[in-house]
């Protein structure tokens, strides 16, 4: 894996494997780090009659770099897209992007000054702070949730877990149907009550609506009570806190119908078999699916506040030559 | 009812099925009237019996109903004309029968055959209802409007003040908040941004400051390097709190007087670094006798080797005897004086109180002359009402000089130099001794000017036709370039600074050196001490201020002797 | 009982084109097509497909028309040149046998009548003909042969009869929206690949399909009923009525050659890709009996359309110059010095080389038509070591040399005319070996990959010719450079030829040691069968030797090796070797280090089994025949699909790989993309030979390409699709600011116009473009690389990743 310095510069020399945050051994990293020190040691060492702020020299100087970064941070969304006109590898730009974003933050807060107050500079700064924050969020994900979808999905891609999905239910739906209408009742309303992904809130918080497995519980409530009334004695052969969790249910089933009396119940079997399949299935590409909610759910904030940003910055600039 | 049923087969073609019957029931079976392909059809799925003209009871017997009216899984339902709903993945949808008919359903759309349809699962952000273009426009035009737009508008048209409350304004732009004393001018940034895109220029200042002086009266210094085209907000900074206003920061002193011989126009002048660090003496500004003895004139002097400065207030007054420690005598015995008895903090002003001839001195010192037959009392500051008092007080005495000629051969002045109290009629009655040198009432004033009254406490100006008083200088203060207020040092004793009780002459200034200062303040440099910088005592060109000018100062300090005439005693010999 | 001059069999475009000039002519002349219309093959395309005119610089010689159009065009203009000509034709007449006597050919066709002609035209392609149910209704209209697209029949109950692939794919692609019957002669699905065996069990099981197992169809009857057909099912539990709405005959076909042979054609060799042996004027070694078209080895329409015409004239004696003169005489300019012809100069080639000695003037024309002449100069580079580059140059005339050490042109083998070079890097499929530079003025005739095979297929002795010098070669390059020739004659005659399956074992542990391998094509897995359990420990690819170490060490198989994909190796025989070695310190030097550093990588790999498994996985995903893969690593794929966008992109809107699909093994993902084999499997049966290696390595597909989809069904790993790219790319800005128009890399056009050609598509490696692979490029993480095999086994072998 390039998650270590030393492989990776290796894998670097033969096969340009190298994660972004470490690309050419932390060159931007080091880029940064020396802008945010230099930054630093002036601000120090330099004394204004009126104390620091955005209209000292060094003020000024920080604020046009800041701005210049934050233009060139942004063209990163467009650089990106720029698929046949882009130079270089987007691998770089996104290590650049992250070291330098990071480096804004100090710069812009320098140039600030620390003058914080309700208008529309401090605006724009809290506007740059979260934007900073939301990357920093996205840095984390994306090198902690990658694996984890990896692990989720067993080698088996949303595409093709969603097919499965579809065909157990297609199946199940067909067996039911020769077994009987009942059967088939609850199998259809169960199909009909999967539910696969849902809202941005509950893809990111991971709670969808658990309706799915309804249906195999009155399946197997209906099998329970059959063989009741086979069996002629009025005792309960389900508790209900059985019936809640599925694979007692399935194993339950099983056993029950080890009995081969009926023909029917080896296709019962098989369609509980294939409905907690389903469930176990569903369970795994909701996960899926939120795992990569969580991954990408920040962009959704980073971009358009890194747009407002920008007008806000303009605003800033506008506003404070115009009251020059 | 006869039920007509409209279908649309795979190939695309209507095709138009007529049914008897009580009810029609729906479903996959083969003996069903509407029989719909599809596994999430039951065989038995559902019926549509009459309800009354238009409107149908739709049951379903499958546990997954029907979708009707967004819900889903309904069993029971009242549909009427025109109403959809969606059984197993196809539509229908009830119409107006055509003539003959008491039911038209319309499978509009067929499922497609395969077993199960579904609504298109939602597996990512965006299909979940993220957007990141919608956000991201509202936030520009948000800002735009409100940051930009608006506070623009309301600069152009002027605010109306109803809406200057609700809408945002250019007060958005302010970086901070303005100082107190500019806070009258409200929301009204015009008052100083008078062009946009423009710095502030003095204009702007000078409008309310119009009386302001520069911070010398050096003719040129408008061209020192550290003034030429400067702007007072080059100094002076706004929404930057109280000190940035007048900015504390020696360097906007220091940046020029700290190496004054490098610039033009400050010829002379000593560097000035830091308070405790590198700063002249201080330079006091004191009264000597001009040199035929009229009059007293101002200069400006140093202190000398021994660190004392002499002033010749022309009152002599001896601090130590008054202050000494034993108390003087006064009218009843003796008493004890203190600083305070004298001199009273002016609450009004920074200094004291002026000092008082009837408050201060006239309990002890009255100005009587006293004979055998009345006594006369001189009035104060007054030299020719004086005079004429004295000449008219002798002349009937004229005639009897002969008979009190014995007496006053008695009656000899007490060499000892103890003073005699003025006034007092003492053992033998007062007999002038000038007198015995010829009655002549010139003489007789100046007698008493310069030696029985006035010139006790007085400075005697003979240069006249007649002696006169040289009216003392009494100042508030002697190092007028610093602001210095005594409220904050109450709690110092004032001997610590003025060591009265050691002056031994009258014209003794018993103020403090700068090394008395810097024993508490330093400048900016040191940690151990006040932190003063020059504008904490120097005030730059304020208009009730007296500027801080070069006036040349006497070369050397003079010393105490210098200053005075002959001593009366010296003076009283023969 | 009607005789004619000239029987044409098969009216495709070969024969229509002969007929229609016959007519013209006058000649007499009879067109015989089994099918009730013209030109089936065309006729079963999918509608408004668009038929291609490839080769372009080919001149048309005919006297029916033909240009580039959509099929329904394309038949209805030969059914009017047809017509206008008068051509005799005869519908639904299929030739069963054709007999040669002293006076002509008799034919006897399937409905009895029989036909007497002084000459015969084969020109039926190489498709075959279906074979039908056998059974009464056969021929009724909802009774088909072939299914062009599933997605047209929806909730219908079909039969399909059948239990070959065709019917398995038709059944299964079916299932779902259909009640799907299908009906097998046998107990089992044996005649079908593993992946639709697999398939169509599941689906039994699953009971989307159901089967009638060792059951066949007596009759069809169109009934009234609900459903048009009525089949009568013959089944080992008596005969079942099966009521339905169409029947889907998947037989398969009897194949052409058969058909020719019972006819008394001789054909070149025993190869199943071995073409009837027939003379410059396509005349069979039957006189009198003429093969055209597809059946002759031309895959294309138009030169199946010249061909036709050619045959009918020489037939009626008529001086004819083949339509491809002028190109050949372009290319054989250089042998042309004005005087001599084009047919000499042919000639002059075929004797200059032993390779073509057995040639017919006819192979030799085809051959040349396709292969390239070059006139380099004395010092003339030729190729360098290292490029990819599958053609193989013979010497007609001048001398070349062999770079044997990078050093430069000290050491220098040469090569004298008449043989041939570049056959390694043919064999192999891997870069050259060596450079070659002309010594002295020279003329190559540069043979292209696909002419070669074609040619080793066809001819044994070219076949023999290659592999001898490939041996001679590659032993001295590989093994022994310093031996002489007849140190290598005495190995080289020894050596035997093996081919490995996939997979299949070539020694396993504890055998005798009695050969070593050089690899000719294809790479192996050498490993330890520890527990059963296959660990790999190395990965030798095509031009290098395995199992040397036990046969110095004197031992047993101490490891298992395992052909990796299809494998071609040269042993040679273990005394052999050790002459070799013994003959040469040097040689036993070199090999004694390589001995040595591979036991230390051996150990090196046994000390971590997770690396022997991810190679195994790796390989297993078809590494082991790719020149250069696309992998991710999912510990930092952030799943932006940047690199699918990228792709689509930069190749009109078309992605031409899949990022999701594909297996993953230790967080190791390998995509389907291209893998650009050693020997692609989409160059073999591409018509107009439009698939290439480019120098660098990268295979991609010409704008020639006329879309028949053979490469997509050849690919092993599905990586070409059929698309339509566009040429415009979508407002970037216009998208960003206002969400118009479509993003990058989504096609702008609604939806895609019927007309467009679908062509083949595949990674090109983005050839011509400065920044390298596009994918790989736009990764933002780096997670996104490609690598060749041999340098990543390197890397897993040293632990990284």
């Amino acid at each position: 894996m390039a998650t270590d310095n030393a492989s990776s510069s290796t894998a670097d020399e033969v096969a340009g494997h190298s994660s972004h945050l470490i690309y050419r051994n932390y060159f931007y990293a080091k880029v940064a780090g020396a802008l945010v020190a230099l930054a630093l040691l002036i601000y120090l060492l330099y004394d204004p009659l009126h104390g620091h702020s955005g209209s000292t020299w060094l003020g000024y100087t920080l604020g046009t770099i800041s701005f210049g970064l934050m233009v060139w941070l942004a063209w990163f969304g467009v650089r990106k897209r720029q698929f046949q006109t882009g130079r270089g590898s987007v691998r770089a730009w996104v290590s650049a992007h992250v070291y330098l974003g990071m480096a804004l933050l100090v710069t812009a807060t320098l140039h600030s000054g620390f003058h914080f107050s309700f208008n529309l500079h401090t605006v724009a700064y809290v506007l740059l702070c979260a934007v900073v924050v939301s990357g920093l969020y996205g840095i984390l994900v994306y090198s902690i949730l990658p694996r984890r979808i990896t692990e989720n999905r067993r080698d088996l891609p949303p595409r093709a877990m969603l097919a499965e999905i579809y065909r157990l239910d297609d199946t199940a739906l067909r067996l039911a149907d020769k077994v009987s209408p009942e059967i088939h009742a609850i199998v259809s309303r169960s199909v009909a009550n999967v539910r696969i992904g849902g809202s941005a809130w509950q893809q990111i918080t991971g709670r969808y609506e658990g309706r799915n497995d309804r249906g195999l519980r009155v399946l197997a409530e209906k099998r329970s009570d059959q063989l009741r009334r086979e069996a002629g004695k009025g005792k309960a052969l389900l508790s209900t806190q059985a019936l809640d969790r599925l694979e007692t249910v399935v194993v339950m089933a099983d056993q029950l119908f080890e009995s081969k009396q009926r023909n029917q119940a080896d296709e019962i079997k098989r369609i509980l078999d294939m409905l907690s399949q389903r469930k176990a299935l569903v369970e795994r590409l909701n996960h899926d699916v939120t795992l990569r909610a969580r991954l990408n759910v920040w962009l959704y904030l980073h971009v358009p506040l890194t747009v407002g940003l920008l007008v806000a910055v303009l605003a800033h600039v506008i506003a404070v030559f115009y009251y020059f | 009812m006869r039920i007509l049923i409209r279908q649309q087969a795979a190939d695309g073609t209507w095709k138009e099925t007529i049914c008897e019957g009580s009810r029609l029931t729906l479903g996959r079976a083969t003996q069903q009237m509407l029989q719909l392909p599809g596994l999430m059809v039951a065989l038995e799925h559902a019926e549509l019996q009459m309800a009354g003209a238009g409107h149908y009871r739709l049951s379903s017997k499958a546990l997954t109903g029907v979708e009707f009216e967004g819900r889903t899984g309904v069993r029971e339902a009242i549909v009427s004309t025109g109403s959809e709903f969606v059984l197993g993945g196809h539509q229908l949808r009830i119409e107006t029968p055509t003539p003959g008919f008491d039911l038209l359903v319309v499978v509009t759309l067929a499922s497609t055959g395969q077993a199960v349809s579904r609504a298109p699962a939602r597996l990512d952000l965006d299909s979940g209802g993220l957007s990141k273009r919608r956000p991201a426009l509202a936030l520009v035009v948000a800002l735009l409007v409100l940051g930009l737009l608006i506070p623009l508008v309301l600069i152009a048209v002027g605010r109306p003040a109803m809406l200057s409350s609700i809408l945002p304004t250019d007060m958005a732009w302010s970086s901070g908040p303005v100082t107190s004393s500019h806070a009258h001018f409200g929301g009204d940034c015009q008052a100083c941004h008078a062009t946009p895109f423009r710095s502030i220029q003095d204009t702007s200042c000078t409008s309310c400051h119009a009386d302001i002086k520069h911070h010398s009266d050096h003719p040129g210094i408008g061209d020192l390097p550290g003034f030429k085209d400067r702007r007072c907000a080059d100094c002076h900074q706004e929404h930057r709190g109280e000190a940035a206003l007048i900015s504390q920061n020696p360097a906007l002193c220091t940046g020029c007087h700290a190496r004054p011989e490098t610039l033009a126009g400050f010829d002379g002048m000593p560097p000035v670094k830091d308070f405790r660090r590198e700063h002249p003496a201080f330079r006091y500004t004191v009264s000597i006798l001009s040199a035929d003895g009229s009059t007293l004139k101002e200069t400006r002097v140093k202190a000398g080797a021994d660190g004392k400065v002499q002033d010749v207030s022309g009152s002599l007054f001896p601090h130590d005897s008054h202050v000494a420690a034993a108390g003087i005598k006064g009218p009843n015995g003796n008493e004890k004086l203190v600083c305070s008895s004298c001199h009273v903090a002016d609450t009004a002003k920074a200094g004291f109180r002026d000092l008082d001839f009837q408050k201060h001195c006239q309990r002890c010192h009255e100005l009587k002359l006293v004979t055998p037959e009345r006594t006369l009392e001189l009035p104060h500051g007054q030299n020719d009402a004086s005079r004429f008092l004295v000449e008219m007080f002798y002349v009937p005495s004229v005639r009897q000089q002969a008979a009190t000629a014995a007496a006053s051969e008695a009656a000899t002045p007490d060499g000892d130099g103890n003073r005699r109290r003025i006034g007092d009629a003492g053992g033998n009655a007062a007999s002038p001794e000038p007198v015995s040198t010829g009655p002549d009432s010139r003489t007789l004033v100046s007698e008493v000017f310069e030696y029985q009254v006035c010139g006790k406490c007085h400075l005697i100006d003979n240069t006249g036709e007649h002696p006169k008083v040289i009216p003392p200088k009494l100042r508030h203060t002697w190092l007028p370039a610093a602001r210095f207020s005594h409220a904050p040092h109450n709690a110092v004793p004032c001997s610590d600074c003025h060591q009265v009780g050691k002056s031994l002459t009258e014209t003794d200034l018993n103020l403090p050196g700068i090394e008395t200062c810097r024993q508490c303040h330093a400048g900016t440099h040191d940690q151990d001490g006040v932190e003063s910088t020059c504008v904490s005592c120097h005030a730059m060109h304020r208009a009730d201020q007296q500027l801080m000018s070069k006036a040349p100062d006497t070369a050397a300090p003079v010393s105490a002797s210098a200053l005075l005439p002959a001593s009366p005693t010296t003076g009283a010999a023969p | 009982m009607s005789r004619c001059k000239i029987a044409i069999i098969g009216s495709g475009p070969a024969g229509i084109s002969a007929a229609c000039r016959a007519a013209e002519m006058g000649d007499s002349h009879v067109l015989l097509e089994a099918q009730p219309h013209l030109c089936n093959t065309i006729y079963r395309y999918q509608k408004r497909k668009h038929v291609m005119a490839e080769p372009s610089a080919l001149p048309l010689r005919a006297a029916c028309r033909f240009e580039a159009g959509c099929r329904e065009d394309l038949l209805a203009r030969w059914d009017e040149d047809v017509h206008q000509r008068g051509v005799n034709r005869r519908l639904n007449a299929a030739v069963v046998a054709v007999k040669a006597g002293e006076s002509g050919f008799l034919l006897s066709l399937s409905d009895g009548h029989t036909v007497e002609a002084d000459n015969v035209v084969m020109a039926i392609g190489v498709q075959g003909n279906l074979r039908r149910l056998g059974c009464a209704g056969e021929d009724l209209d909802l009774v088909q042969y072939q299914l062009d697209d599933p997605d047209e029949y929806v909730d219908e109950v079909i039969v399909v009869v059948g239990a070959g692939d065709a019917a398995i794919e038709n059944a299964v692609a079916l299932a779902g929206r259909n009640e799907v019957h299908i009906v097998n002669r046998k107990g089992e699905f044996s005649r079908s690949k593993d992946g639709n065996n697999a398939a169509i069990l599941k689906a039994i099981e699953e009971g989307r399909i159901r089967c009638h197992y060792h059951a066949s169809p007596e009759q069809v009857l169109a009934s009234a009923g609900p459903k048009p057909l009525q089949l009568t099912l013959n089944s080992k539990d008596g005969t079942l009525l099966l009521p339905c709405d169409r029947i889907i005959g998947r037989l398969g076909a009897t194949p052409p050659r058969e058909f020719l042979e019972g006819c008394g054609v001789r054909f070149t060799s025993s190869h199943a890709a071995a073409l009837p042996a027939l003379s410059s004027q396509y005349e069979s070694s039957v006189p009198g009996l003429y093969v055209i078209g597809a059946l002759a080895g031309n895959p294309l329409i138009k030169q199946a359309i010249n061909q036709g015409y050619e045959v009918v004239e020489r037939i009626a004696r008529r001086p004819v110059v083949p339509a491809d003169e002028p190109l050949l005489r372009e290319k054989l300019a250089p042998l042309l010095d004005g005087r001599t012809d084009v047919a000499s100069a042919i000639e002059k080639v075929g004797k200059s080389a032993a390779v073509f000695a057995k040639l017919t003037a006819l192979q030799l024309r085809e051959f040349l038509l396709e292969s390239t002449l070059h006139t380099p100069k004395a010092g003339d580079v030729i190729y360098l070591a290292g490029t990819f580059g599958t053609s193989m140059f013979v010497i007609v005339s001048g001398e070349v040399g062999i770079q044997l050490d990078e050093t430069g042109m000290s050491a220098m083998r040469t090569i004298r005319a008449g043989r041939i070079f570049g056959e390694m890097a043919l064999i192999s499929g891997r870069p050259r070996s060596a450079a070659v530079m002309a010594t002295e003025d020279c003329v190559l005739v540069e043979v292209p990959r696909r002419a070669m095979l074609k040619l080793m297929a066809a001819e044994e002795s070219v076949k023999s010719v290659i592999d001898q010098t490939f041996a001679e070669r590659a032993i001295q390059t590989f093994i022994a450079p310093e031996a002489d020739e007849a140190m290598l004659a005495t190995v080289v005659s020894a050596a035997r030829q093996c081919v490995f399956k996939a997979n299949e074992v070539i020694f396993d542990v504890g055998q005798e040691a009695s050969d070593i391998h050089l690899i000719r094509s294809g790479s192996v897995m050498v490993g330890t069968a520890e527990g059963g359990e296959q660990a790999v420990l190395a990965y030798v690819a095509a031009g290098q030797y395995f199992g040397e170490e036990d046969v110095i060490a004197g031992t047993l198989r101490t490891q298992r090796v395992q052909a990796a994909v299809k494998t071609e190796t040269l042993s040679i025989p273990a005394d052999r070797f050790r002459l070799l070695l013994e003959a040469h310190p040097e040689i036993h030097e070199a090999v004694r280090l390589r001995f040595r550093d591979r036991i230390r990588q051996r150990q090196e790999m046994a000390k971590s089994p997770g690396r022997g498994a991810l190679m195994h996985f790796l390989l297993g995903e078809g590494l082991g025949e790719a020149t250069d893969a696309l992998l991710i690593d999912e510990s930092l794929c952030v799943r932006c699909d940047q690199c699918e966008t990228a792709c689509a992109a930069t190749h009109g809107n078309v992605s031409r790989l899949d990022r999701e699909a594909g297996a993953t093994f230790e967080g190791l993902h390998v995509p389907t993309s291209c893998r650009h084999c050693e020997h692609p499997h989409c160059m073999k049966e591409c018509p107009p030979d439009a698939i290439h290696r480019a120098p660098n390595g990268e295979v991609y597909i010409d704008d020639t390409c006329i879309g028949c989809g053979n490469c997509e069904r050849n690919c092993p790993y599905g990586v070409i699709q059929m698309g339509v790219g566009e040429d415009t790319t979508p407002s970037l800005w216009q998208w960003l600011v206002l969400g118009r128009g479509s993003a990058p890399g989504k096609p702008v056009a609604k939806k895609a116009n019927k007309d467009q050609v679908k062509k083949a598509v595949k990674c090109d490696m983005c050839r011509g473009r400065d920044q390298g692979p596009a994918c790989v490029q736009a990764c933002p993480t780096g997670a996104a690389i490609r690598v060749g095999p041999e340098e990543y086994f390197a890397l897993i072998s040293r632990g990284d990743r």
